[in-house]
């Protein structure tokens, strides 16, 4: 059985992933093609899916796992936007990007939050 | 706040506070289901529904187009309803969603970021239907979410990257490179990798303007001759970047020129462009550098003479660069800067003029095997 919540969390994570999977191409391009540019990307898209299958089932551990990772990314986010004070630097907001890099991973960690904190009886309810 | 509104083409913003309403909204309704994902289609799908709904209000498309936006609304609409009551939503939305991203990509409609926000949400509806539930099977379902959020990014992508490079056939200037007249003034706002501060008056230059762009690029030719052998560039404080020395678009930069609080200088050009290959370079031209990032580029020639910057994703695992994606995204830790705005002259006569965003490479190739100069 999963939760509700958490299946809504599993697909924000797809989604996540797959812009993940898109901006590491677009890494490639721009580096030659060297590999290794592909390989904490592509391990973090494989975490995020993984811990979004085990957190459909309210596995503690993915759920805290999932709040440290949405953690690093709004983490990027706020850096990204503190760099681009510097006089040399500039920051651009776009709407696809305040939903990819601000709503998504702060309605995961809310969720998650909600789901860790609850009763495991509450947690694992109906199917969606 | 001012390059977030840039994204949203004008025609485009009653639709976009008509989906926002419905996000706000549809999630309020009284009397439907109370499942969490139920809840989230019907916003999704709810916020589709009214984006389609009121595009015509902003877009002069022709009765065709007209009619296929106002059907997909009303289907929309329609599953919007049904995920509220959550009943029988699946099935529709995971035909409509994505071929309405289908259509939308094909149809050849430019992406502003309304536009590609809408795509994702729907996408994100997709999923909703084919990842949540085991009668389709969640593996299936999720690595197809996957698959099409990529795909339909990737299409996005490579088609704003090709209109940025398009040249243009306006004969009445001496190359704009990119007009974006009509359709691909959209594209200007795609903000993916590419930020253009978009034209607001007429899109062709005037006789005063067009004669500014070729005394710039005449100035600019007759300025940076002394630099067409490579030693001399280097001997004048121009440096190599970062990674590989030569290709067809080696960038030199010069870290003084970059701050010396002068703005297109055709003495102090803040970057040179070579070719270099096989022991040979040809000097193809220069790249005006702006000396704040966000400030606006100087522009002599009107709409010929325009400028833009990049958004690119810093990466410190390891240390790389990227280009923002359409979904505004990078690499994981990465942070995402805009660098200042630039224009490049070309001092090669190219079939796109002085003015072009870049330069063909196996034109460039042929180019410069006829006309390089010995290291």
């Amino acid at each position: 059985m999963s939760s509700p919540k958490g299946n809504v969390v599993f697909v924000l994570l797809l989604v996540q992933a797959a812009t993940i999977l898109l901006a590491t191409v677009g890494e490639l391009l721009f580096m030659s093609g060297l590999f290794f540019y592909a390989l904490v990307p592509l391990a973090r898209a494989v975490l995020l899916i993984t811990f979004g299958s085990l957190a459909l089932r309210g596995h503690r551990g993915a759920l805290i796992g999932l709040v440290v990772l949405e953690a690093l990314s709004l983490l990027g986010f706020v850096l990204s936007v503190g760099v681009g004070l510097l006089p040399t630097l500039d920051f651009t907001p776009t709407l696809t990007g305040l939903f990819t890099t601000g709503f998504l991973p702060i309605v995961v960690i809310v969720y998650c939050a909600q789901m860790l904190t609850r009763p495991k009886s509450k947690t694992v309810g109906v199917a969606a | 706040m001012k390059t977030l509104l840039v994204g949203i083409a004008p025609e485009h913003a009653a639709a976009f506070v008509a989906g926002l309403l419905a996000l706000v909204i549809v999630p309020l309704l009284k009397g439907g289901s109370r499942s969490t994902v139920d809840r989230w289609a019907a916003a999704l799908l709810g916020y589709s529904a009214a984006v389609h709904l009121f595009l015509p209000l902003g877009h002069r498309d022709g009765a065709l187009l007209t009619a296929g936006m106002l059907a997909s609304g009303i289907l929309f609409a329609a599953l919007t309803w049904r995920a509220h009551l959550g009943r029988g939503w699946r099935i529709g939305t995971a035909i409509l969603a994505p071929v309405t991203v289908l259509a939308y990509l094909i149809n050849g409609e430019d992406a502003d970021q309304v536009g590609i926000l809408t795509a994702l949400l729907e996408l994100t509806a997709f999923g909703l239907a084919v990842a949540t539930t085991r009668r389709v099977g969640r593996v299936f379902g999720a690595i197809g979410t996957i698959f099409a959020v990529f795909l339909a990014g990737a299409v996005i992508w490579v088609e704003s990257f090709v209109a940025h490079q398009a040249g243009s056939t306006d004969a009445q200037s001496p190359s704009v490179g990119h007009s974006h007249e009509g359709q691909h003034e959209h594209l200007a706002r795609a903000q993916a990798g590419v930020i253009m501060r978009p034209l607001t008056g007429d899109h062709h230059a005037t006789a005063e303007q067009t004669a500014a762009a070729i005394a710039l690029a005449n100035a600019t030719k007759a300025a940076v001759a002394r630099y067409s052998k490579l030693s001399a560039a280097l001997a004048a404080g121009y440096k190599y970047p970062l990674g590989s020395r030569t290709g067809m678009d080696v960038h030199m930069e010069n870290p003084e020129y970059k701050k010396d609080g002068r703005a297109v200088d055709p003495e102090r050009p803040e970057m040179l462009v070579y070719a270099i290959d096989g022991g040979k370079a040809t000097l193809l031209g220069v790249v005006y550098v702006m000396e704040k990032a966000g400030e606006p580029g100087v522009a002599p020639g009107g709409p010929i003479t325009r400028w833009h910057a990049h958004n690119l994703c810093v990466s410190l695992l390891p240390p790389g660069i990227g280009i923002v994606t359409p979904y505004g995204g990078c690499p994981s830790f990465s942070v995402t800067i805009t660098i200042a705005e630039m224009m490049h002259v070309w001092i090669v006569e190219n079939k796109d003029g002085p003015y072009a965003e870049g330069l063909d490479k196996k034109w460039v190739s042929d180019y410069h095997a006829a006309h390089g100069i010995v290291l």
